[in-house]
């Protein structure tokens, strides 16, 4: 009893019970006296003082062993050069039978998409990239969870928008703020309405860490030319308010439900009633963005779904060094959607296309990529929806008609994209993979093949077997078409950097 | 490619997070996330290890093994208990199964201690000990407690963690705790009680 008694781990009852008892038993008391004098000295033991150097120890001993994990064979490894000279004979064989007469073709149009993604590389993504977002809150991710919005300045009042819609799918609208934009919530007015437990705010809070870690690398921009998004950026929103609701038990998610309903959020709890799931559970179901992840590059004149390798700890350290730099970003995302506004008056006709797997659109205050829900790009989220959209009510309002989109489609693979050199010049689509392998080039639009003029090399549609049949007459076609575009390229690189060293207030 | 970034730097930006946080990032593939935990929590794990297992030049080499342990297992943390209890849990394992496997465990047996004290260290405890020489007494006290008295007094008086934090630590009841911690205590005092009764 002493013993739980030091603690403080006995109730109230007990202690004053306890406490009666020690006021009239000296021995019991002198007892206690000396359990919290050892309690002192235990207490008062000092602890090591750090070592210098144990993580450099650490980490080259993890390493040496993931390097033993990498050369652990299935055979001794005295027998490893024959079987590797075994294998290497086994593949040439294969190769020869298989690949004879494909691998030029193979080689030809790899080598090929390769200029074609270097092309794409060196206007968009060599220079500064920047984050989108960076030095996010709480606050501001729990913003986003409600509203699918991200502040990106609040000088030219440009912000990100995130939107679910059975008919177009997900949209990313970047640009200035529709009037009516819902009104800033905190955390504080969260805990207050939803009073969850300390342990279910904990994990709240870690929800909103990893909210903050994903969104923070889910945007870059490359100046004004070019601007790199997540595609499951519109999905994360109800990814982050279906984790919080899972973390609640049914009498918070009643009283969330009001909280979301009070302040008109865009989802309303789909499961009032049932127990919180387990922290493990709600933290594997909010996907990370992880190093060499997949993004929409858009620029004025492509569309590429591309791998990207980003080094965000160098970044973010940059990142803090560019003074104003909230400011910057909302100055350059102006100039990027008027760059995208210009090349859309440029664009005299008008299309009108169903829902392709993505699309590319805007006006003279916002870019809005729209992603059908089909798309094989996006991630599958792991568990069911906690959340469900909610009906919309009056704020924001019907979205206003977009004028023509521009004139990129993205087909689903991510070797395949539209390369436009001019906008009366040559578009090229390129596919290295699947039933449409191989290469098309268009005069004018490529969805309205009726009307462009489609420069065909050999004959019929152009897979990689029609264009190895194309001989070597197309393959020269196509080295000119390539080299041409390189040059257009560099033209264009220079002209940009003639006009930002003649005016570099303009940027 | 860029450079490889100085770690403080990828440590401020990693700094402010929580374990929770640190352990997503690194399941997703982020090992700086792992650095910062290790930052965290090497001094109270080699702590933990110098008080079960008194050896400090070992003391080094076993949070070494504890950290290489928790690497290889942290990909499947679950996050049923706290990072620090899971850790704690591995600190505990380890130097218990060093202990084994030096097979210093000590002959004197509980009930010896309860029945007899030790007089010697009891009477170099009554005299007013400088403050290395208390360092080395807490040691030597600790060190003569059986095993499992001892890392159950370890983890509440010099850990501070709380009874059912303890029980997740050694994977037994609340109960157990509480019986070890009460066993303890009583031989303690019986080790202590000259230098006790100095102070009462």
């Amino acid at each position: 009893m002493l013993s739980l008694y030091v603690d403080g781990e006995l109730d109230e009852q007990q202690a004053r019970e306890l406490e009666e008892y020690l006021a009239t038993h000296p021995d019991a008391a002198k007892e206690l006296r000396e359990l919290r004098a050892m309690k002192r000295l235990l207490t008062s033991k000092k602890l090591l003082p750090e070592t210098l150097g144990f993580w450099t120890r650490l980490s080259g001993q993890l390493d040496r062993k993931e390097r033993e994990q990498e050369n652990l064979l299935p055979f001794p490894r005295k027998y490893l050069p024959i079987v590797v000279s075994a294998g290497a004979f086994a593949l040439v064989v294969v190769g020869l039978l298989i690949f004879q007469q494909r691998s030029r073709v193979i080689e030809y149009v790899s080598r090929q998409s390769e200029r074609v993604q270097k092309a794409v590389e060196d206007n968009v993504l060599k220079g500064s990239i920047l984050p989108l977002f960076s030095n996010v809150d709480r606050n501001q991710v729990l913003q986003f969870a409600l509203f699918g919005t991200l502040p990106l300045d609040a000088k030219t009042e440009t912000s990100l928008r995130v939107d679910e819609n059975a008919e177009r799918g997900y949209t990313i609208d970047v640009g200035k703020k529709p009037s009516g934009e819902a009104p800033p919530v905190t955390v504080d007015e969260f805990v207050q309405q939803v009073k969850p437990t300390r342990a279910q705010r904990k994990v709240i809070d870690s929800v909103l860490d990893l909210g903050r870690e994903r969104i923070e690398r889910s945007g870059f921009f490359a100046e004004d030319r070019g601007i790199a998004i997540d595609p499951n950026l519109p999905q994360f929103n109800r990814v982050m308010l279906s984790s919080i609701a899972a973390s609640l038990e049914s009498v918070q998610r009643v009283r969330l439900q009001k909280f979301l309903e009070e302040r008109k959020a865009r989802y309303t709890i789909g499961q009032l009633y049932g127990k919180a799931e387990t922290p493990e559970r709600i933290y594997r179901g909010i996907p990370q963005t992880r190093r060499n992840e997949r993004f929409l590059v858009v620029t004025p004149d492509t569309l590429a779904f591309s791998r990207l390798q980003v080094d965000m700890d160098s970044l973010q350290r940059h990142f803090r060094r560019v003074a104003d730099s909230r400011h910057q970003v909302g100055v350059n995302v102006d100039g990027l959607i008027r760059r995208f506004a210009e090349r859309e008056a440029a664009m005299k006709k008008q299309f009108y296309f169903n829902m392709d797997p993505i699309r590319v659109l805007g006006d003279s205050d916002v870019l809005s990529i729209e992603i059908g829900t089909a798309w094989e790009g996006l991630q599958p989220v792991p568990r069911e929806w906690m959340v469900k959209p909610a009906a919309r009510g009056p704020r924001g309002g019907p979205r206003p008609p977009r004028g023509p989109s521009f004139n990129f489609r993205f087909d689903g693979n991510d070797s395949s994209f539209y390369f436009n050199l001019d906008l009366d010049s040559l578009l090229i689509r390129m596919q290295k993979e699947g039933p449409e392998a191989g290469f098309e080039f268009f005069k004018g639009d490529p969805r309205a093949r009726d009307r462009g003029v489609r420069v065909r090399i050999g004959g019929g549609f152009f897979n990689m077997d029609s264009l190895a049949r194309a001989g070597s007459r197309a393959h020269a076609i196509v080295d000119s078409l390539m080299k041409l575009m390189e040059e257009k390229n560099r033209d264009v690189r220079e002209q940009q950097k003639r006009k930002d060293d003649d005016d570099p207030l303009d940027r | 490619m860029a450079s490889q970034p100085p770690v403080q730097e990828v440590d401020r930006a990693l700094d402010g997070k929580s374990d929770e946080v640190l352990i997503t990032l690194f399941q997703n593939g982020e090992r700086d996330a792992f650095r910062v935990l290790v930052q965290r929590y090497q001094a109270r794990v080699k702590n933990l290890i110098h008080s079960i297992f008194h050896e400090a030049e070992a003391v080094d080499d076993l949070a070494q093994e504890v950290f290489i342990k928790a690497y290889e297992a942290l990909p499947q943390f679950r996050f049923q208990s706290s990072f620090f209890t899971w850790l704690y849990r591995i600190a505990v394992n380890k130097a218990r199964d060093e202990l084994r496997r030096r097979k210093i465990r000590r002959i004197l047996s509980l009930q010896a201690l309860l029945e007899s004290g030790d007089h010697e260290l009891g009477s170099r405890l009554a005299i007013e000990p400088r403050d290395d020489e208390t360092q080395e007494l807490i040691t030597s006290a600790l060190g003569l407690l059986p095993e499992k008295f001892r890392v159950a007094v370890v983890l509440k008086e010099i850990e501070g963690l709380s009874y059912e934090e303890i029980a997740e630590v050694l994977q037994c009841e609340v109960g157990t705790v509480k019986s070890r911690l009460f066993r303890a205590r009583v031989a303690l005092r019986n080790i202590l009680k000259p230098y006790l009764e100095e102070r009462t």
